[in-house]
């Protein structure tokens, strides 16, 4: 990560060396190409990677031929809008991780720290409760996010303990998604045990199984409004890991940057939890390999977990589809594959996060 | 440029700090603000970056502080914290860098010119060869130099130093006040608080003592640091030694504490 000559070439300035991290992120990105080549060709149908190009290239020119062969229904029905549900979802997670991460100025901090999956998971629970469609499943879940995370802004500017927002809002943060658990509790305990209570503990461990096309090119949108400032304010966000006071006295609107990120970071979360139900983990964690990969420095940061979040789910939900026999929560997998994965990195690398 | 401050009391849930503070500071002089702990020095400076809110006015050049866009203020005074340590392990550079915040707009990242800068002021520092490292992994006399550095790189008017000195070898120290007498050289106006009112007398033009809130003295070392001054603020007895070459330091005087 850091380039150290020999002290024959020294030079006056030893700069940490920028080409390594365009590598990583570059690597990063056609690792990730070639997984969805890959994730797109295999399952219990299996369609070979010239016959996956063939399809998607013929579909570009509406070829009438292929378009009712099992291989092509298998792709757009079934295949194409889960990898895009993994990209998506994986990407949105680990983007906002790491954008709370530096904002809060904290490594333990995770998407859902303003209570945002607390309140999607009461709100997806409260649709299957009033035996909603899955759409409006998901519209409550997003609805209920963005309510939660309101909620807990709406008390921290209420408290409003002078000099201390950022704690505030965490307590805040904390008390809204405790409320809302417990909401979440009440509605599963109201619950049919026999028909709707599984339902709710189903989407609330993850699955990408039922995502639809349709369902993609909402989430899709909602998540580029999302991510697209965050990688705008990128280099202001740096600024606020050192702090109120030292991002102020260097020029930094520290309120209206922190505001903006929030905002992205929420819609994004939210629109990822109300697709793929709760998906623990990556948030957290895929942050902290992208850090070690590319360093702290939130320009570079972002794109790289963004990157890294998609790998990690698509691979995970991949193996999910192909390996067992029964399909296993993504919830689940994420945490059981991710755990040793990250115990090596953080064995091996020398940059954790202190 | 001048910072004036008029009639400027602060105070934190009804408790005044600071109590109608008149003063002001040119640039190229050297401001050392001596007080007992809790004397509010540091609120003084919160007061100046406009991180609190105060009674009365605070010019910059006639120019209330806080109708200046936060923007261009960044051009005029730069602050050097106390030690800290950030969360994540940034490279002294990318410490460096955020002092040109200011000069890069809010959609941009730091362009060539700006890693330039923030080379020169490393290098006006003499730490270039820290660009690299680990900024959490340094030693504290160099992250107060990387400080410095930061504060340097947003090439301000003033530079509002807080307790540049404190957690610093007796070496560190010395090099500190060295470099601060440089930099008043290049027009600066510096302001800077210590406990060590031998660093007042090392390198001050000038210096403000503060006591419960007020200024008690106001005017140069030797004339501010009196053996009365030093015992009032600190409540010990003080004697003030003049040194072969000119320079006084001050040593505790045997059974001391005055309380």
């Amino acid at each position: 990560m850091i380039s150290v000559k020999s002290d024959a070439e020294k030079p006056a300035v030893a700069l940490p060396a920028p080409a390594n991290h365009t590598v990583v992120v570059g690597g990063l990105a056609a690792s990730l190409l070639l997984l969805v080549f890959v994730s797109l060709s295999i399952g219990r149908y299996p369609i070979g990677i010239h016959d996956v190009l063939a399809i998607l290239a013929g579909s570009l020119h509406l070829s009438p031929a292929l378009q009712d062969s099992p291989a092509h229904l298998v792709l757009f029905n079934v295949r194409l809008p889960r990898v895009c549900a993994a990209l998506i979802v994986g990407a949105s997670l680990s983007g906002s991780g790491a954008c709370y991460q530096g904002i809060f100025r904290n490594p333990m901090v995770e998407p859902s720290l303003l209570g945002v999956t607390a309140g999607s998971a009461f709100g997806a629970a409260l649709a299957i409760l009033l035996s909603a469609s899955i759409v409006f499943i998901q519209l409550s879940a997003f609805i209920f996010g963005i309510i939660a995370v309101l909620t807990t802004a709406a008390i921290a500017s209420v408290v409003n303990r002078s000099g201390e927002k950022t704690l505030t809002l965490i307590l805040c943060g904390i008390v809204t998604g405790t409320l809302f658990a417990s909401f979440l509790s009440l509605a599963k305990y109201v619950a049919d045990p026999n028909s709707k209570l599984p339902a709710i503990t189903y989407w609330l461990m993850g699955s990408l199984a039922s995502v639809s096309m349709t369902d993609i090119q909402i989430a899709v949108i909602s998540v580029i409004t999302g991510l697209v400032p965050l990688m705008l304010l990128r280099w202001r966000i740096n600024t606020l890991a050192f702090g109120d006071d030292e991002a102020k006295s260097l020029g930094v609107n520290t309120s209206l940057i922190r505001i903006l990120a929030i905002v992205s970071s929420t819609l994004m979360t939210a629109s990822a939890v109300s697709i793929s139900g709760m998906i623990g983990w990556i948030g957290l964690v895929i942050p902290h390999l992208a850090r070690m990969l590319v360093g702290p420095s939130f320009t570079i940061l972002l794109p790289a977990s963004v990157l890294l979040g998609a790998l990690f789910l698509l691979f995970v939900d991949t193996v999910a589809r192909i390996v067992f026999p029964v399909e296993i929560p993504l919830g689940i997998l994420t945490a059981i594959m991710g755990a040793p994965f990250f115990i090596l990195l953080l064995s091996r690398g020398k940059r954790g996060w202190v | 440029m001048k910072l004036t401050l008029n009639n400027l009391s602060v105070g934190y849930n009804g408790h005044q700090v600071l109590k109608k503070i008149c003063t002001s500071f040119s640039t190229g002089d050297v401001v050392c603000l001596l007080g007992p702990n809790g004397c509010g020095k540091t609120t003084l400076f919160k007061a100046i970056l406009d991180l609190l809110p105060f009674d009365g006015n605070i010019c910059l050049d006639e120019r209330p502080v806080a109708a200046i866009p936060r923007r261009e203020r960044a051009l005029m005074l730069a602050y050097v914290p106390q030690l800290h340590i950030p969360p994540f392990p940034f490279t002294a550079l990318d410490v460096v860098l955020t002092g040109r915040t200011p000069f890069i707009g809010l959609f941009s990242s730091p362009s060539k010119e700006d890693t330039n800068k923030a080379c020169d002021a490393l290098e006006l520092l003499n730490i270039g060869h820290l660009g690299a490292r680990d900024y959490a992994r340094l030693s504290g006399g160099e992250r107060q130099m990387v400080l410095i550095s930061r504060a340097l790189a947003q090439s301000p008017q003033f530079l509002i130093m807080d307790e540049p000195t404190s957690h610093l070898d007796f070496g560190n120290q010395l090099r500190i006040l060295h470099l601060i007498r440089r930099l008043a050289m290049k027009e600066i106006g510096i302001i800077f608080t210590t406990h060590a009112p031998d660093h007042a007398f090392a390198c001050a033009s000038r210096v403000v003592a503060i006591l419960d809130g007020g200024i008690v003295a106001d005017g140069l070392p030797q004339e501010v640091l009196t053996q009365s001054v030093l015992s009032r603020m600190y409540r010990i007895k003080v004697d003030i030694h003049s040194l072969p070459n000119g320079r006084c330091v001050c040593t505790s005087a045997s059974g001391g504490i005055c309380d």
